[in-house]
């Protein structure tokens, strides 16, 4: 393989890696700007990740297994944000307990379910690829950007749809504005609660489509397999300084570190654990960098 | 970011507590066959058999020291996440000092393994703090990330270069057996740990309540820029609660250790970091508190094991009690719906106010 | 044309245990400027409030158009024309200036989506038919205080609007954007509208209003036309019977020759070092002296505070105090005669909420109250009755700050500062920030106590009265630099200062900045 095989390679892993990412971030996108700290974006993806892999499996169907996963996951994120709105608890315990109840319900119910807690494979459609047979043999750049699936193609349009719901609609407006100054929302007679919690709610969505990004590709629920890609996709919107472009990129650059450090673990044989420590890392690395520059 | 209000009292603790027993029977009833035997197994074994009653008063020692830690942390305005990476890292810190001290006389090996565990685990704390002191990098974030880095490296240990050979185990080598605290309730795996646990607590509430590096911390945390209008050295307080706080986690884990389990065995902490988080809100940061918030939450967990054992229910049930728990625990006000009788309330609060009119 | 009557409003606060109205009442005649006027804490805000549907009276009742009607929410409010641009704006960052004037009723394409030209030319159009003229493109952030106001006023006008309230309009307006408000407000009156405006300056209410109604302790003490009443009426009705505290408490001569705080060429610059926040500031205070320095917002008294508290840095110059570099707050001993500080922002860093009143002093000495590291409960219960009878602050040594009014908070932050034994140095920003009258009068006559037994006091206040009050020199600030110093007699008068501060002085009116140094 010459460098150059490679290097799309990686490219073309980074922007599959980077679909869960960019809806993960894209959901956290609308929680920020309301003026939350969402911590539960993990537990919310995992949720969607579980449900969406088991409604594909029951019905065959990818479509219905996405929107399942979205509509699971809306729902704890409506549960989460009730009690952190409702009851004015505070919403970083509340997010923990998303984030502590999305493992266990999977677990018990894939126990019931499934007969397993641990890998579940079932054979359900693969998402297509779209673009394969007209464009993916277009040399480099064509080859990375039309050799993906469907649904990171999904992800794009999603993540557009959601700068677009941001920052062109009513409903974004008023979310931003409750983010911005609550007390006028308030003011001119709207209820700021009721904004933030549209905002969880759709961050649920979000993240619910995210975690079924994870599951349906692969064929399988892993428990766990969101593998701190919530924390990453908070850290990526602090890094954009929330904004959606910003935001995106910064979810690329993790993709890419992601995929790099898989293309090193076929290469170099570096145990498992560091593979996955890796992401953590670039993450950790990226946060105190991106930190120190914004504060200077 | 809103970090705020964790202090805040509601009247909400008797609600959370009968939430979480509430939604434990409610788990039973969907996935237990027999509600009653299940039932009875929840939430009397626990108290009558000798080893569960063992287990549970063992399984309290880590979530109060730890939680102490958790309540240094949060008083000061400190968001720990990466408990589980402290102690994690701790209890390996203490199996190396233990298995390199081998010959050595016990007490030379308590103090050497339990100041190890406590300087691993204060020093990944204390990385999240300089983080958060020099680059004011979010500590919340990045003590979880730290911890989650931390988890897979000793991992790697474990399964690894430190791996028992003897043994099919994901697990290291055993700690001398001298080296192992006093069994009390054999063959439960309660230990004499549970008065360093007690000790510890009395120590924190005193730091806390009586010393001017107790009312220094706490000041930081409830007010950032009045402390530093005092005159405190906020960054300080940024950086050594994040310290001790990760060398009480890192002391819990080798508590765990050389109270039960007698070495490391892959994952065997895991969950303990949250859970400890949930119990240091149930004490709502009080040291003294951590006794029965800990006593609560291990017999909520010895039952969950209990009724694993004896009617195949997932202990994983015991975690979405948990997210119960942390549902309701900060909550401010008790009504998720609007209740009818809130009129009804209202219409006396007026009254009252007619009565205070000049 | 409506007009509005408020009858017999009762409103009780749990969370303070106070009445905030009792029996309040006011009635508004279409197409006129009507004043509420009274002093701090008098319910002026709360009665407003009430009108605008943000409050929900506990008894009374609200007549439009002489039927009762009952508000759940602004909206409520709205609907009837009833609307109100509150003392601390409600811009809305992020949003263009279009976009917060339509906040609420954005015209909108499909899919909820928003006509953002139609946005933009229905801002434009209503800015145009009441004579704004404002930008309506720029961004929120952008603007400036009186453009904000403006803003404000343009939304509740576009919502149709016809009884505008204003809560204290000016307190955060330079003299001219003053002036551009009241032409607006007497623009809007000519076209019908009933505008509220909620004071307790008498001058700006002689010169705008038609009618007035005066508060005090939550109750009206009566409706009058302006025209009809004297301003010395007036003042005595808002304020009681006015003493000034310096005529009764003689003040010993000031130590001319003891410098105790020294400003040398100061200079900070502002942000990206484009402007100049404090340019070449000296002046130094003596012992036994009270030096005032006054400006109006955003001249650069925020900046001086933030300096002497230690917040920023200069960039050029020196601050010396008792001739050795200044040292950082609270870490000279505080007892013993060292630094006392009452910042401006009383509840976020001159107090914290959510601890005692006791811990609350406790904070500020922990050398003395935590002896070898441990708690002294009984010096500390002893050192709180202290502060706390001081200027009698209405309340336990345990009870919460949170649970205090604001008034009560900031006399315990000034009785806690100025107690017994006083300091060398006191540092005071807006110390009668949010005192009722009889507070003000005890608050300025311990300043002056203080100032008796020797300490230095430097006075950082945008209240012209304030700083004549209290001090025996007053230097005036003027876009960052200093405009003058004057020795407070009968030449320092209220026009002059104004004068200073708004940057209209003349060569030969320019005081020289007296340091210590010129006098050898």
């Amino acid at each position: 393989m010459s460098w150059l095989d490679t290097a799309t390679g990686i490219l073309a892993s980074a922007l599959a890696a980077m679909t869960p990412l960019l809806l993960a971030a894209a959901g956290g996108l609308f929680t920020e700007l309301a003026g939350m700290l969402n911590i539960a974006l993990e537990g919310l993806m995992l949720a969607g990740a579980f449900f969406g892999f088991a409604a594909a499996s029951a019905t065959g169907s990818l479509s219905l297994g996405i929107l399942a996963g979205a509509l699971a996951s809306s729902a704890i994120a409506w549960l989460y944000g009730s009690a952190t709105l409702r009851l004015k608890a505070n919403a970083f315990i509340t997010g923990l307990a998303a984030n502590i109840f999305a493992p266990s319900i999977t677990a018990v119910l894939s126990a019931s379910w499934f007969g397993t807690k641990s890998v579940v494979a079932l054979p359900i459609p693969e998402p297509a690829r779209i673009f394969q047979k007209s464009f993916g043999k277009l040399p480099l750049l064509g080859g990375v950007l039309f050799s993906q699936h469907s649904l990171s193609y999904l992800s794009w349009i999603l993540a557009a749809g959601a700068a677009l719901l941001l920052y062109r609609s009513v409903l974004g407006t008023r979310i931003r504005a409750t983010g911005a100054r609550a007390e006028a929302v308030a003011a001119a007679g709207f209820k700021p609660d009721s904004y933030k919690l549209a905002a969880i709610v759709l961050s649920g969505f979000f993240c619910g489509i995210a975690g079924a990004s994870l599951s349906l590709p692969l064929g399988a629920y892993v428990p766990n397999m969101s593998s701190g890609r919530g924390w990453i996709a908070l850290v990526a919107i602090y890094l954009g300084n929330r904004r959606p472009g910003r935001t995106a990129l910064a979810c690329f650059i993790f993709a890419l570190a992601e995929s790099f450090s898989n293309y090193a673990q076929g290469q170099f044989g570096i145990p498992s654990e560091f593979i996955l420590a890796i992401p953590f890392a670039v993450t950790l690395v990226a946060l105190s960098l991106g930190t120190s520059v914004k504060s200077e | 970011m809103n970090k705020r209000a964790l202090g805040d009292r509601g009247n909400s603790l008797v609600f959370t507590l009968l939430a979480a027993l509430f939604s434990s029977c409610l788990l039973l009833l969907f996935f237990s066959e027999s509600f009653l035997d299940s039932f009875a197994l929840f939430f009397i074994n626990p108290l009558t058999n000798r080893y569960y009653l063992g287990n549970m008063i063992a399984f309290m020692v880590p979530l109060i020291v730890a939680g102490l830690g958790i309540s240094f942390a949060f008083e000061s305005h400190n968001f720990n996440l990466g408990g589980e990476g402290q102690i994690y890292a701790g209890s390996f810190a203490a199996v190396l000092a233990a298995l390199a001290l081998e010959e050595k006389p016990v007490l030379m090996i308590w103090i050497v393994s339990f100041a190890a565990a406590a300087a691993a685990g204060g020093l990944i704390g204390a990385l999240s703090g300089i983080l958060k002191r020099r680059l004011a990098v979010d500590e919340l974030i990045s003590s979880f990330l730290v911890s989650s880095i931390v988890v897979l490296l000793v991992d790697f240990c474990i399964t690894g270069p430190f791996q028992d050979p003897s043994s099919n185990f994901q697990a290291t080598k055993a700690i001398p057996p001298a080296a192992t605290l006093p069994k009390l309730l054999p063959p439960s795996s309660l230990s004499t740990g549970i008065f360093a646990a007690l000790l510890v607590s009395f120590i924190g509430k005193f730091i806390l309540a009586r010393t001017r590096f107790g009312f220094e911390l706490r000041l930081c945390g409830a007010n950032k820029d009045f402390a530093r209008y005092a005159g405190i050295d906020e960054g300080l307080y940024a950086l050594v609660p994040m310290l001790l706080s990760g060398a009480l986690h890192g002391l819990a884990g080798a508590l765990m250790v050389f109270g039960s389990y007698g070495r490391m065995l892959r994952g065997f902490s895991s969950g303990v970091g949250w859970s400890a988080i949930a119990v240091a809100l149930i004490a709502r940061n009080n040291p003294i508190a951590l006794l029965p918030a800990a006593a609560f939450y291990a017999y909520l967990d010895a039952g969950s094991k209990s009724v694993m054992m004896g009617a195949g229910v997932s202990p994983e049930m015991v975690g979405i009690i948990q997210a119960v728990i942390f549902l309701f625990i900060t909550a401010t006000r008790l009504s998720f719906f609007r209740l009818p009788g809130s009129s009804l309330r209202s219409a006396l609060q007026d009254r009252a106010a007619d009565r205070r009119k000049p | 044309m409506k007009s509005v009557e408020l009858e017999d409003i009762d409103k009780y606060f749990p969370s303070s245990g106070t009445w905030a109205l009792i029996q309040a009442r006011l009635s508004l005649l279409p197409g006129q400027i009507h004043a509420v006027v009274g002093e701090n804490g008098a319910g002026k805000t709360t009665l407003m409030k009430i009108l605008a549907g943000l409050e929900r009276p506990d008894s009374g009742r609200i007549l439009v158009q002489g039927k009762s009607v009952k508000f759940n929410n602004p909206s409520d409010a709205a609907r009837l024309g009833i609307g109100m641009v509150h003392q601390h704006f409600m811009t809305i960052p992020g949003l263009s200036a279009a976009e917060n004037i339509l906040f609420g009723s954005e015209p909108r394409t499909a899919f909820g989506l928003l006509d953002r030209k139609g946005i933009v030319r229905s801002a434009a159009d209503c800015a145009a038919r009441y004579g704004f003229s404002i930008d309506v493109t720029r961004n929120a952030e952008s603007l400036s205080v009186g453009e904000r106001q403006q803003v404000e006023i343009l939304g509740l006008l576009y919502k149709n609007c016809d009884i505008l309230i204003l809560d204290e309009p000016t307190s955060v307006l330079t003299d001219q954007e003053i002036r551009a408000l009241f032409t607006v407000l007497k623009q809007l009156k000519a076209s019908g509208k009933t505008i509220v405006i909620i004071s307790h300056k008498v001058g700006e209410i002689k010169a705008i209003a038609d009618r007035l109604s005066v508060m005090k302790d939550g109750k009206s003490l009566g409706e009058f036309k302006t025209s009809d009443i004297s301003s010395h009426a007036l003042s005595d009705l808002i304020m009681g019977e006015y003493e000034s505290p310096r005529k009764k408490i003689k003040t010993l001569p000031s130590g001319q020759d003891h410098p105790v705080l020294e400003l040398q060429s100061l200079n900070l610059y502002g942000q990206k070092k484009k402007s100049s926040a404090l340019r070449d500031i000296s002046f130094s205070v003596n012992e036994r002296e009270v030096l005032g320095v006054c400006a109006l917002a955003n001249n650069g008294l925020k900046e001086m505070e933030d300096l002497l508290a230690g917040r920023l840095k200069p960039d050029s110059g020196s601050i010396f105090y008792l001739g050795k570099p200044y040292p950082k707050l609270r870490k000279a001993p505080w007892l013993e005669g060292g630094i006392a500080y009452v910042p401006s922002d009383r509840i976020g860093r001159g107090s914290c909420a959510e601890r005692s009143v006791a811990e609350n002093i406790v904070a500020l000495d922990r050398d003395y109250f935590f002896p070898h590291g441990l708690l002294d409960q009984s010096k500390a219960q002893a050192r709180t009755l202290k502060a706390i009878q001081v200027l009698s602050v209405k309340a336990k040594p345990e009870s919460n700050v949170s649970q205090l009014s604001g008034g009560n908070i900031q006399k315990m932050i000034l009785g806690r500062e100025l107690s017994e034994p006083p300091a060398k140095l006191c540092l005071l920003c807006e110390p009668g920030w949010g005192l009722d009258y009889a507070s003000l009068r005890r608050t300025y006559k311990r300043i002056l106590e203080v100032r008796n037994k020797g300490s230095a006091i430097l006075l950082l206040s945008s209240d012209i009265d304030e700083v004549l009050e209290l001090s025996d020199r007053i230097a005036v600030l003027h876009k960052g630099s200093l405009a003058g110093v004057v020795s407070n007699g009968p030449k320092a008068t209220k026009a002059r200062l104004g004068a200073l501060m708004m940057g209209l002085n003349s060569d030969d009116d320019r005081l020289t900045p007296i340091g210590n140094k010129e006098h050898e």
